[in-house]
């Protein structure tokens, strides 16, 4: 091993970098608070009395949970536009990609949580004479908000981590950066390694109180 | 009873039952990742099916097939996993 490491490389270009975690930050945002919103009225949809809603539902959560999140986002690139007759700039398409996806996890999140607190609930809600809505606001969301709180916080270290895929579709996002960096300079070693501790930067802190919270509810209870 | 032998004859074959499901889980989302060994050039069916676009021009028609591939063999892997988890937990 002759190899010098030499991480001035990255120290020279640390505004390349930044400018690429910023958008990362703006795909990550976006996608996890739209993504929940849309989760909540999906897990709605699942639990709704009409079957075809139901089945509806379920057939969109089965394909966003079960193909692999990079053919979504190259799909949505590439193939929708096509489908819909507008291109779709990179930046759209990740987003729009990325959103879905966390729609579909965040509603099996939701569902599985109002499906944890006892029927019995909503039974006695409804029967003192409060609406489906109010029940599910006053009654079971403020149950269910913490209980699901430790898997929100999972999704949104995984939404994170995901948006890394946008490079592959040219987002020019923290991993673009460091790709253009490494191909630039031939220095993919130093390169490389900022990126990933600068995703360990981003993403641990999250872990961390995620695993605080955790234990915080499991004393509470 | 020794710690291993108790570890061998009650507890291993308890947490083995309860931990099957989170392994098939986690294989199922391993099956997934494997799409993105395609960035690096590896012919996977991403990368095939990459190649196949850039020869055809038919993004849709070939993106939206790999994706139902991909659908079908989890769908179909998830029904199994249920079944051998039904079988697993039969004795609670």
């Amino acid at each position: 091993m002759n190899y010098v490491p030499d991480f001035s490389i990255v120290t020279d270009n640390w505004i390349v970098l930044l400018r690429g975690l910023w958008v990362t930050i703006q795909i990550w945002i976006p996608s996890i608070v739209i993504g929940l919103a849309g989760g909540f009225l999906l897990a709605q949809a699942r639990l709704a009395r009409r079957g075809w809603i139901r089945g509806t539902s379920l057939v969109y959560v089965e394909l966003f949970r079960d193909t692999p999140v990079l053919i979504q986002l190259i799909w949505f690139y590439y193939a929708f536009p096509i489908l819909v007759g507008v291109q779709l700039s990179p930046y759209a398409a990740a987003l729009l990609g990325l959103t879905l996806n966390t729609s579909a996890y965040a509603s099996e999140i939701f569902r599985g949580g109002i499906r944890s607190i006892h029927r019995g609930q909503m039974e006695g809600a409804l029967a003192i004479g409060m609406s489906r809505a109010q029940a599910m606001r006053r009654v079971i969301l403020p149950q269910v908000v913490k209980r699901m709180l430790p898997a929100f916080t999972n999704r949104t270290i995984e939404v994170a981590k995901m948006s890394s895929l946008a490079s592959v579709i040219s987002v020019h996002e923290l991993m673009y950066q460091g790709r253009l960096l490494s191909s630039t300079y031939y220095r993919p070693f130093e390169i490389l390694t900022a990126v990933a501790f600068i995703y360990f930067v981003l993403i641990y802190p999250g872990t961390f109180l995620a695993g605080r919270l955790e234990k915080h509810l499991a004393r509470s209870n | 009873m020794t710690h291993s032998a108790l570890m061998r004859r009650v507890i291993v074959p308890q947490a083995i039952a309860r931990m099957v499901p989170p392994f098939i889980e986690r294989s199922f989302e391993l099956l997934k990742t494997t799409a993105l060994a395609s960035t690096l050039a590896y012919a996977d069916l991403l990368y095939q099916a990459m190649m196949v676009n850039s020869e055809t021009f038919r993004p849709l028609e070939v993106y939206t097939t790999i994706a139902l591939m991909y659908l079908v063999l989890l769908v179909t892997a998830s029904q199994l996993a249920r079944l051998a988890e039904a079988r697993l937990t039969a004795y609670q």
